[in-house]
């Protein structure tokens, strides 16, 4: 068990009639950290979170959120917990400034210079009704409201889904502010580069089953992409395929080649200099090919 | 107590509660604005009306022994008996059903994982439904008190409290039923359903009680129009067994209701 725990999850169920969402999940996220939870579309991350709080009730199992029962302390413990859900619904005819004026009163505090600060460096806007506004201006204000209580734990559910780059990049920062006040934030994603930029240990999640729990750095080293190289002459396949990481060299079209790598680039850029290349151009992997894949699953 | 719920859901439903006050309002002068003219013809009505079966003469508001065009008769059958507690239950039922609708739109999401408790959310809720359709009968005593003093309508001020406390009261007990509903399931459609389908077997029952049909005798207790028994109450004022029995199912329904959302999952949006 980690030293201070904010999340401990033993043998988590939950069942949907005889659909099973998550098989016996056993969880521990420590407190200040950035914690990944990764995972295709249905491999269970959202029914994790709900279960974390009280929304679901779990089918077996147990688990214990800052310490509390999340069922039997639900009150307590969500006023230490910030969340973001995935599916954001808002009311259409409210403000943002009205919303979060609610959340704060449910919360016993006013809205205050905070809500502003934050919604400047979100560039939300907080006076039009929420149903005027745009999917990642919506997603803006369910930050801010998830955020601005300064929260032990954050609990955000696919958060950067809709905004755009800029406002990810500070949403990472925010979330690294967060970390390195000593709080906890529990991000689930399906987007690796999100998790891989923001989270300090990464869990991997599919059909309901753990299938992976490591650092983000151990698991970057085992990545597996494919590399797109294209040269005005293109090199023997021979010269690449005994560089460290290559896994496999492949003519693509003219002029191309598309060479598969597990692991740090370096030794490969090394190898690719003395050829020339024109171009370069790495697929963002995909996480069930890449976590599954390494892991020898069956990604059907 | 914060209410910050229950604040919220009354703001949010003012022009609902503009349009149904109005809608009300419109209703009871209209009809009673006819009074004086149906007066002249009462002899011709009755005469019509006594042709009718007892059931449909019941169903109608005309049953009771009272005349219907006395100046109780015709507010009782015109307003109170249908028109009235229609209006009422289907707003009532409504915004009751609202709260399993916000959670199957997923709006519910957020506010559930604030530091509310689920009863909480739902008691708001309810109080917000109960404040509303208050409104809503204050409205309608206001604009029937006014329109029987334009009219001449001879009705004590009284007996038309006591109307629309009855009908606030079989409004609540039905949104009672609603709210339920939709906090054991969840589903926007249940909730109206049954509180829906409940209110007009309620209704055929009483009426069909009222034309001296055996089988329905025996389930005349069982129904709420029975104890909304509003000829009764514009006379006597609503009978006291009547009252607890109504103000018993209002409290029950929303009881149960807190009891259903702390027992289940809540849906996602």
């Amino acid at each position: 068990m980690l030293v201070s725990s904010v999340i401990v999850a033993r043998g988590l169920t939950k069942r949907f009639g005889s659909s099973v969402a998550l098989d016996g999940l056993d969880l521990e996220v420590g407190a200040g950290e950035v914690f990944g939870f990764v995972g295709p579309n249905g491999a269970g991350k959202t029914t994790t979170i709900r279960l974390l709080l009280d929304l679901l009730r779990p089918t077996s199992g147990a688990v214990k959120v800052l310490g509390l029962d999340p069922r039997r302390d639900g009150v307590a413990l969500r006023r230490r917990i910030g969340y973001l859900p995935g599916d954001l619904n808002l009311p259409s005819r409210l403000t943002g400034r009205a919303f979060l004026a609610d959340h704060a009163a449910l919360r016993d505090m006013s809205l205050s210079g905070d809500h502003d600060t934050l919604a400047e460096r979100l560039a939300a806007d907080l006076d039009r009704p929420m149903g005027e506004l745009s999917l990642g201006n919506r997603r803006k204000i369910g930050v801010i409201a998830a955020f601005v209580h300064r929260p032990e734990l954050l609990v955000l559910d696919e958060p950067t889904g809709g905004l755009d780059p800029l406002v990810q990049q500070q949403f990472r920062a925010m979330a690294r502010e967060v970390a390195a006040d000593g709080r906890s934030v529990f991000l689930s994603s399906h987007v690796l580069d999100e998790v891989q930029h923001t989270a300090d240990r990464v869990a991997v999640l599919r059909k309901g089953r753990l299938v992976v729990e490591d650092s983000v750095d151990a698991l970057l080293t085992k990545l597996v992409r494919v590399v797109r190289v294209s040269f005005a002459d293109v090199p023997p396949l021979e010269a690449l395929l005994g560089v460290v990481g290559v896994q496999e060299v492949a003519v693509g079209s003219p002029g191309e080649l598309m060479i598969t790598l597990e692991g740090p680039a370096g030794p490969l850029l090394a190898a690719l200099g003395p050829f020339q290349p024109l171009d370069l151009h790495s697929t963002e992997p995909d996480l069930e090919d890449v976590f599954l894949g390494y892991y020898g699953e069956d990604p059907s | 107590m914060r209410s910050v719920i229950l604040r919220r859901a009354v703001i949010e439903r003012r022009r609902w509660l503009i349009g149904w006050s109005l809608g009300i309002g419109t209703l009871a002068v209209s009809t009673l604005a006819f009074w004086p003219s149906f007066q002249d013809q009462s002899a011709d009505m009755n005469e019509i009306i006594d042709k009718m079966p007892d059931s449909v003469k019941s169903l109608f508001g005309f049953g009771g022994g009272v005349d219907p065009f006395s100046p109780v008769g015709y507010l009782s059958s015109q307003v109170y008996a249908l028109m009235l507690p229609l209006l009422l239950v289907i707003a009532g039922v409504g915004s009751a059903a609202s709260v399993a609708g916000d959670e199957e739109h997923g709006l519910l999401e957020t506010t559930f994982s604030l530091p509310i408790s689920r009863r909480g959310v739902v008691l708001e809720r309810w109080l917000a439904t109960m404040t509303l359709i208050g409104v809503l009968c204050l409205v309608a005593f206001i604009a029937v008190l006014a329109t029987v003093r334009i009219v001449g309508l001879n009705v004590g001020t009284s007996a038309l409290f006591w109307g629309s406390v009855s009908a606030a009261l079989l409004t609540w007990s039905f949104a009672g039923v609603a709210l339920a509903a939709g906090a054991w399931t969840g589903r926007r459609s249940v909730a109206i359903a049954t509180a829906s389908v409940l209110a007009a077997a309620m209704y055929v029952v009483t009426g069909l009680a009222d034309a001296g049909i055996g089988f329905f005798r025996s389930l005349e207790p069982l129904s709420l129009f029975t104890h909304y028994d509003v000829l009764h109450s514009l006379v006597n004022g609503t009978p006291p067994w009547s009252l607890l029995v109504l103000v018993t199912v209002s409290v029950v329904g929303p009881s149960l209701a807190m009891w259903g959302i702390d027992r289940r999952d809540l849906r996602a949006g």
